[in-house]
């Protein structure tokens, strides 16, 4: 497989995360830092099911994603219901959920050696199939979240992260809407950290280190890029969503370019700190409100 | 004429080609999980071996991942996609993700905890392994044997893989020998020195097993173990450089270099299916005698159990 088709598998494989911190940072506006822990706790009970506990893997799959959502849910009721500030509450979460992944793994990494899944079957017999399941997998996902940006709760979610005031003054709870969106955000960081733990072979207690950042970076270059190609002040999902796929896989796309011109990867993280910089300075995120200017 | 002319062109187009095709180095890929001294001296050890032992020329690529999985996988899937014809993975996440994701090169890896029948269980055996843990036990032994009147001890670790169940197993011989163990776990290295401070007063050592994230705080608990003139006993020589009193263990170039005779074995034809996990026999026991001087302990019974277990003795001073 070439350089292209393996950064777009490894950046589309990486995309449930970025569409998770799109909802987060871009659609409810708050700083979630919570997916650095909830990518681990996906790998982590998905491992464990399969590896220690038999269960068959779809099943697995399922309540990996299930036990992100309920932790999104948790850190949306920590800040509503405890008022503690947003940032604060993602730190202690993932404080939190450094002992209990540990807890749920019994040991700090649990390899896939010899228990195949069928994300493993294939990457050793049939990578191209693999690519195609993955590219099956985020159209499927990008379906959904299209659709959902589009139906009434989407339109309420977003109108969580412009202008909490109307939505109490249209008599709904703001608490559910963010423990709907953070649990949306969590539980897609789980299915993604589970899918991880397939193509590479374990699951870590330290594999979700850097993942919120890496996240909110591809959407920050993906929003800017797809904004300089297509200028449009509206909410537009389709064009918003894109986003994240492009930003992915260009970040994917320069760390693999660097490596393979020989760039030592001991600079890869100062030369993609400065790319992210770079593109944070000139979307001006932090003038800018993260809401729209319409619906 | 131009028939001679012609076939001498021929055969010089031939010779050239075999000539250029034998002096084209062989590309060795090597992936290290994380910047530490360890897994750089083992890497060196590599290098240092194969150069000796395998005639031709050899490029060595080695990438360091920074701890980071994306940027791992990275490395790993350009080793897989490029000229490089043989993998070394340096230690276990390195190892795990290689195994996953090569199967069509032979991977060696240093250091991984991968047993010969978890090897024998996959159906691609491109992967074998030099082991490092069977001077876990040997060094447990010798602390309990070496230290006089243990009747409790605090070892100080983190929650690494390889750690926690060695953990295990000095806690279940500690208990055969009527050690009572304090247990102090640390999750990230700023949480050592605070740590340190609840080693219990009537601890009477300190012992850390081969632990990556504690050896770069080690200064934290030389500190507190030559102004308490407690003895801290380690399980590799790096850290008794550093200031812990003694550790048997394997030097880590050692680690490196049997990679490097299986990796010649590979180059020149072996298939590595073929060649079962190698386990390092020749144990050393590293002193530091500064060090065992200011934590209270005696040199020439330390010095005497070498000799009674056969270790080779390897002596530090405190480096500057």
């Amino acid at each position: 497989m070439n350089l292209i088709l393996s950064t777009l598998q490894q950046s589309l494989l990486f995309l449930p995360l970025v569409i998770g911190v799109y909802i987060s940072y871009r659609v409810l506006a708050v700083v979630d830092l919570t997916v650095d822990g909830t990518f681990v706790l996906g790998a982590a009970v998905f491992a464990k099911l399969v590896i220690v506990n038999n269960v068959d893997q779809y099943v697995s799959l399922v309540i990996a994603v299930i036990a992100g959502a309920v932790i999104g849910v948790l850190v949306a009721l920590m800040q509503k219901g405890v008022r503690i500030n947003s940032l604060l509450a993602s730190i202690l979460m993932v404080f939190m959920l450094y002992s209990i992944n540990f807890k749920i793994m019994d040991k700090p990494n649990l390899g896939f050696l010899e228990n195949k899944t069928i994300l493993m079957n294939l990457q050793t017999n049939n990578e191209y199939l693999l690519l195609l399941l993955i590219v099956g997998m985020a159209l499927l996902l990008l379906m959904i979240f299209v659709r959902l940006f589009g139906s009434k709760l989407g339109l309420l979610l977003r109108s969580y992260g412009s202008n909490v005031k109307l939505l109490k003054s249209l008599g709904k709870s703001p608490t559910l809407l963010l423990s709907l969106g953070l649990g949306f955000s969590n539980g897609l960081a789980a299915f993604c950290g589970a899918l991880t733990a397939q193509i590479n072979g374990y699951a870590d207690l330290n594999m979700g280190l850097g993942m919120a950042l890496t996240a909110i970076g591809a959407v920050v270059m993906g929003q800017h890029l797809i904004g300089k190609i297509i200028p449009n002040n509206k909410f537009n999902a389709v064009l918003d969503l894109s986003g994240c796929v492009v930003g992915g896989f260009i970040y994917f796309l320069a760390m693999n370019l660097f490596i393979h011109i020989g760039i030592d990867p001991v600079y890869l993280k100062l030369i993609l700190g400065l790319i992210l910089v770079f593109f944070l300075a000139t979307a001006n995120y932090s003038k800018r409100a993260v809401g729209y200017d319409s619906f | 004429m131009f028939r001679y002319i012609l076939l001498f062109i021929i055969n010089l187009f031939v010779i050239t080609s075999i000539v250029a095709a034998d002096l084209k180095p062989v590309t060795i890929g090597i992936v290290v999980p994380i910047q530490h001294r360890a897994l750089d001296e083992m890497v060196d050890g590599f290098k240092k071996e194969l150069i000796k032992d395998y005639p031709n020329k050899i490029k060595f690529v080695v990438q360091n991942a920074q701890g980071d999985i994306n940027l791992q996988r990275s490395i790993i899937q350009k080793f897989n996609q490029d000229e490089t014809k043989l993998i070394v993975a340096v230690a276990r996440p390195a190892m795990q993700m290689a195994s996953t994701m090569v199967t069509k090169k032979p991977i060696i890896s240093l250091a991984a905890a991968l047993y010969e029948e978890q090897r024998q269980q996959r159906s691609i055996k491109n992967i074998t392994n030099v082991d490092d843990e069977s001077a876990v036990i040997p060094g447990i032994n010798f602390f309990f044997a070496t230290v006089p009147d243990l009747h409790k001890v605090t070892i100080v670790h983190t929650s690494a893989d390889k750690i926690m169940s060695q953990l295990v197993t000095f806690k279940k011989m500690a208990q055969e020998h009527r050690i009572e163990v304090q247990d102090i776990m640390i999750q990230q290295l700023s949480e050592l020195y605070s740590a340190s401070s609840r080693i219990a007063e009537d601890s009477q050592a300190v012992f850390i097993l081969k632990d990556n994230l504690i050896a770069s705080g080690i200064n934290t608990l030389i500190n507190i173990a030559n102004n308490r003139k407690l003895p801290l006993i380690a399980s590799d020589g790096a850290t008794v450089e550093s200031g812990a009193a003694f550790a048997v263990g394997f030097k880590e170039e050692q680690i490196g270099a049997e990679g490097a005779k299986i990796a010649a074995r590979v180059l020149k034809g072996e298939d590595v299916s073929t060649i079962p996990v190698k386990f390092l026999d020749k144990k050393f026991l590293f002193i530091n005698k500064e060090a065992v001087q200011k934590q209270n302990l005696n040199l020439n019974r330390i010095i005497a159990n070498a000799k009674k277990y056969k270790y080779e003795v390897v002596v530090y001073g405190v480096r500057k």
